[in-house]
């Protein structure tokens, strides 16, 4: 497992077209935000973070997962020994930590750009977030690779499913003036969980934190069986 | 519609051990019967070739065999309980891991083995198969030729005991399909077993020892090439084909 992990890894850090992509559309973000609304900037730098990791733990690893399926390695991996349980958590581990390493960058930015005032602490509460998340985010993205026969039905089922998730959540703007139902689904809207656990972790508040590592957590154990039972080596 | 007997001609094969024995496979995809209640022996120390043209059934065959495509009948038995251990695979389309180079995809499959290779048996690996030179490029920018040759070292990497290689010189140009022979033989040099697909009776004849033929599903001849030559009456195993399909 150890080395499946650490070649991904190395082959995920090297990947700079993709590395540049996923930093500079929240780097433009943080700008743009803190040149035209300077005041709320600062509001928008959880929801950022957030969505730039949903973006890559979620949808860029929902194509590579096709991609290798369309290649057929998925074929010659049935043919050995390794169990599937193991190959899918050393995958995903390794996107997970380029995941959180993507979210330290854009947070580093963005405390510069803003000038915030945040404590070493932040790191300490967010990783676990994150990881868990990306992680969650990742196995999901096995299960819609699993769905589709190809890049146009992915990117159009990943619209379906992302699209609501972001727009019934607290991201970019408040639930609290939204119709009921909107509301109700951002109660089981694993995104939101991770966005009130980034955002408790901005503000040291251990309870919401605390409950929102928890909801990811299952979420996390339900992503994984998900993947696992759903997981297909070939097209046949 | 062809109308054959079906013939088993072994000859010096009787006493060899069994390290596969298949019996009554079948698979259907939709109304389609695509290996139609086959049974398939690999000996030990053989080079069994599978032959047949596009369509056959050759290439499910070999996946019921390697436990990744699921028969919908018959039975297949292994040497050992943990054969995909015990056996490499090269499948038809020799696919690579994007984004890996050459060496990293040697070290990946390594490691779906549970083996760990050290920097200079990688490198004895590829100076062997004359791939060296190319070990830090992507494997999926390789060509053809190398891939082929790559996908047979990713065979080797655990010291299987029976490789099964999918049209290993399909696509090839005339020496680099003679490579992939050559290849084959020292496989059995060094005591591994192989059973390897083609539709080319050219190169069959000369690397098998022992020949199953399959057309439309079914095995319509199994025998060594010389064996069946001579009991059909004909000069080359093409001409043996077409008769017992016409």
């Amino acid at each position: 497992m150890k080395a499946v992990f650490v070649l991904n890894l190395k082959s995920s850090l090297k990947d700079m077209y993709l590395l540049f992509w996923s930093i500079l559309m929240p780097f433009a973000a943080i700008i743009a935000l803190r040149l035209f609304v300077p005041n709320y900037a600062e509001n928008y730098v959880e929801g950022i973070i957030a969505v730039s990791v949903f973006f890559y733990s979620f949808m860029t690893t929902a194509f590579i997962a096709l991609s290798q399926r369309k290649r057929g390695v998925y074929n010659l991996l049935h043919a050995t020994p390794m169990p599937l349980w193991k190959y899918i958590i050393s995958i995903s581990s390794s996107w997970a930590i380029v995941a959180i390493i993507l979210s330290y960058i854009v947070l580093l930015f963005s405390i510069v750009i803003n000038r915030l005032d945040v404590s070493f602490n932040i790191f300490l509460y967010m990783t676990p977030i994150i990881l868990i998340a990306s992680l969650s985010f990742v196995f999901f993205s096995f299960f819609l690779s699993s769905l589709v026969k190809n890049e146009g039905h992915l990117s159009m089922t990943a619209n379906v499913l992302m699209i609501p998730m972001l727009l019934c959540s607290n991201a970019f703007f408040t639930m609290e003036k939204s119709p009921n139902f909107i509301q109700y689904i951002s109660l089981i809207n694993p995104f939101e969980w991770f966005l009130n656990g980034i955002k408790a972790a901005f503000i040291n508040n251990f309870s919401t934190w605390g409950e929102s590592l928890l909801l990811l957590i299952g979420c996390l154990a339900l992503t994984l069986i998900i993947s696992l039972k759903t997981f297909k080596y070939s097209d046949q | 519609m062809f109308n054959v007997e079906y013939t088993t001609i072994i000859k010096g094969g009787e006493n060899m051990k069994k390290l596969i024995s298949a019996s009554q496979l079948m698979k259907s995809y939709k109304t389609r019967c695509v290996v139609d209640h086959i049974d398939v022996d690999i000996n030990e120390g053989e080079i069994v070739a599978l032959v047949g043209t596009n369509g056959a059934g050759k290439t499910t065959t070999i996946g019921m065999l390697l436990g990744i495509i699921p028969q919908d009948s018959g039975t297949i038995k292994y040497w050992t309980s943990d054969y995909k251990k015990e056996i490499g695979a090269q499948l038809q389309t020799t696919p690579f891991f994007e984004g890996y180079s050459v060496e990293d995809n040697l070290k990946l499959f390594a490691a779906f083995y549970g083996v760990s290779l050290t920097k200079m048996l990688i490198d004895e690996k590829l100076a062997a198969f004359d791939l060296l030179q190319v070990k830090k490029l992507p494997a999926i920018k390789l060509s053809l030729g190398q891939q082929k040759r790559l996908a047979i070292i990713v065979t080797t990497l655990h010291n299987p005991k029976l490789v099964i290689l999918d049209e290993p010189s399909a696509g090839l140009d005339p020496r680099g399909q003679r490579e992939i022979q050559q290849i084959i033989k020292r496989l059995k040099d060094s005591g591994v077993s192989v059973l390897f697909s083609s539709d080319d009776m050219l190169e069959v004849m000369n690397v098998a020892d022992r020949v199953l033929m399959m057309h439309h599903g079914k095995i319509i001849a199994n025998g060594s090439p010389d064996s069946l030559m001579e009991h059909y009456q004909t000069q080359n195993l093409e001409e043996l084909f077409f008769e017992l399909t016409m």
